[in-house]
């Protein structure tokens, strides 16, 4: 989830420089298809699903990515928050010097309803500021 | 969801003659009033600096959103002997959409961007918007 994508290979050097490009590199990578998740909570415990960020090889944000909830749990709440944290780009990736510092990242949050025990489903996806999104299918298993 | 994406990129470079009159269908998302990057789209010459202003034509205007175009300095990708201007900052045409406040659903649209050099690409784009 945290290693980036590798730039689309170019074949031809005839137009090269004549470049329209949705700047992927600065995010994570994506996976064909809804990602499966299977995960268990405890009553009233935060769980993070996921967390994303798009930083340029400035280390500076753009536009940070949101959550969508496309499939809301029926016994629980997903929710969007922005907090800090280290990014982890690989060692060919030009912002690896990001990874000293914290960086403002987006993080999908899910809490199951007091009281609940059982399985919840649900399907968010994050969409990042170029209209890319990653799809998870999440099954919550929730422990009281 | 789709995501061809980086296919549509990549063939976008595929050579002079198929550069002509280029057409890409997207699939794109959004949340809310979210600010969506579709396109920064480059003419560099060898030193990294622009060879001219690309423009922006909005073939068919989004219903649910506003489609906009401004000339903006980004990072970018590039192959061959133009890799070194990955990382710098590039003089470029940014073309973002964003949907009107209280929307949700599929909103589509068509707009072409023209290279100083009058090569074009073509993007029809679905956007659905949570």
């Amino acid at each position: 989830m945290l290693s980036t994508r590798a730039a689309a290979g170019l074949s031809s050097l005839v137009f090269v420089a004549f470049c329209v490009t949705t700047p992927t590199l600065a995010q994570q990578k994506r996976k064909s298809g809804n990602e499966q998740m299977k995960l268990s909570a405890v009553a009233n415990q935060e769980i993070e699903l996921r967390s994303a960020l798009s930083l340029d090889r400035n280390c500076d944000s753009y536009d940070m990515p949101r959550i969508a909830i496309i499939r809301a749990p029926k016994n629980g709440t997903v929710t969007e928050e922005f907090r800090e944290r280290y990014s982890n780009f690989g060692p060919n990736n030009p912002r690896k010097i990001c990874n000293d510092k914290k960086s403002k990242a987006t993080y999908a949050l899910y809490r199951a309803t007091s009281g609940f025990q059982g399985v919840d489903r649900f399907t968010f996806a994050i969409v990042y500021y170029d209209g890319k999104t990653d799809v998870y299918d999440v099954e919550m298993t929730v422990w009281r | 969801m789709i995501r061809y994406f980086a296919i549509a990129a990549a063939l976008a470079f595929a050579g002079q003659a198929e550069a002509q009159n280029q057409r890409h269908k997207w699939q794109r998302a959004a949340v809310g009033t979210q600010p969506i990057e579709l396109v920064f789209a480059t003419h560099i010459d060898m030193d990294c600096k622009s060879k001219g202003e690309s423009r922006l034509v909005i073939s068919q205007a989004p219903k649910n959103g506003l489609l906009t175009g401004s000339q903006h300095q980004g990072f970018s990708e590039f192959s061959g002997s133009y890799a070194k201007c990955e990382d710098r900052k590039v003089d470029g045409l940014r073309v973002v959409y964003a949907a009107s406040p209280g929307f949700k659903g599929k909103d589509r649209f068509t707009f072409i961007v023209v290279y100083s050099d009058g090569e074009t690409r073509r993007y029809d784009v679905e956007m659905t918007v949570y």
